[in-house]
């Protein structure tokens, strides 16, 4: 897919979307992109990386697969993949939430690199290090056992710039195999995990052993650079549903 | 480690009035200045960002930008690498003298 930009111009009867801001959520309409925001957009622009930072502008980052991907143009196609939403506001970009009208409902913008129901996604790698690998990955979920003294570890390539995300999540459910001694950490790390050193996480949920499935998640805001997503589970036996950033 | 933390879930190395004690290794290591950049929320409580998003504990992320908590954390290595070095060679200096005189 060839990267491009939209921005804002004067009329619009050839896009097949429109962009609606405010704190109350619109009339749903097919493609219809809500930005909820208190503040008055002055225009926007979909572009993978930051823009220049313009009063009032909305920037919609995208990437190369998205949850609320749409075709941008009434003839012919400019297929657009949204994962993220800012706005500057008194001269710094501020997340803002933005959600697309689409099949009749409203969708979140997230950036996932595991979904439920589609596997790992595109462009996305898995790598576990472990001395005795006891995992499988399928479209569902990655399921992972082990027993005590062979932790297993995983991330998550390539590296995902932090920047750009508020927060991350992970939704999972784990069994204690031995006590609460053993548990999972999830989170952000400067680096790729080393067998049997603990990983250097810049920032975590951790204390995880024993819960039905449920998701956790992590503030990001304040992380730099590009991070590597790190589940840490030693002795604990652990199915990952979904994991994703917004 | 003891570190404080305050009811907005930030850390500090001191006690001070609004602030209590927990017990935790996830900042084990870590500089004064680094630890006064983290946020620590405990396991079983929850602290609501300014957007209204929920974070359940134990969660620990930075508050401050985390290049210069990189940076503090970096120099305080350094700075401990050297001091511990000059401490050695202090040693060994004690060590070479009390040789000698013990001929």
């Amino acid at each position: 897919m060839s990267e491009g930009f939209i921005t804002r111009r004067g009329g619009g009867s050839e896009l097949s979307f429109d962009v609606v801001g405010g704190t109350t959520q619109p009339t749903g309409k097919a493609n219809r992109i809500w930005v909820n925001t208190s503040d008055t957009i002055t225009s926007w622009i979909f572009h993978p990386t930051q823009p220049t930072a313009i009063e009032g502008r909305v920037w919609f980052k995208t990437d190369t697969v998205s949850d609320t991907a749409f075709n941008a143009i009434k003839k012919n196609s400019i297929w657009v993949y949204p994962i993220g939403c800012k706005q500057v506001i008194s001269g710094a970009w501020v997340d803002k939430p933005a959600k697309t009208y689409q099949n009749g409902a409203w969708a979140d913008w997230r950036k996932y690199l595991f979904r439920s129901g589609s596997g790992l996604q595109a462009g996305v790698s898995l790598t576990f290090v472990d001395t005795y690998p006891q995992h499988t990955v399928n479209s569902e979920k990655i399921n992972w056992s082990n027993s005590l003294g062979n932790g297993n570890v995983f991330y998550f390539s390539p590296a995902i710039v932090m920047a750009e995300y508020s927060q991350l999540h992970f939704d999972l459910k784990c069994t204690a195999q031995y006590s609460a001694e053993n548990k999972i950490s999830v989170g952000a790390s400067p680096s790729v995990p080393v067998l049997n050193t603990s990983v250097p996480f810049d920032a975590f949920v951790g204390g995880i052993y024993n819960t039905t499935r449920q998701t956790f998640s992590v503030d990001v805001t304040s992380i730099q650079g590009a991070k590597y997503l790190v589940v840490d589970a030693y002795a604990v036996l652990g199915e990952l549903y979904n994991v994703w950033l917004d | 480690m003891t570190i404080y933390i305050d009811s907005d879930y930030k850390c500090h190395g001191t006690a001070a009035e609004g602030r209590r004690a927990v017990e935790t290794t996830a900042l084990d290591g870590k500089c004064p200045a680094y630890i006064a950049g983290y946020r620590y929320v405990p396991a079983g409580e929850s602290w609501t960002r300014e957007d209204g998003t929920v974070f359940v504990g134990e969660m620990v992320a930075p508050w401050l930008d985390s290049r210069a908590l990189m940076l503090a954390q970096t120099q305080y290595e350094q700075s401990e690498t050297e001091h511990m070095a000059e401490v050695a060679g202090l040693v060994d200096m004690i060590y070479e003298s009390d040789m000698e005189v013990i001929g």
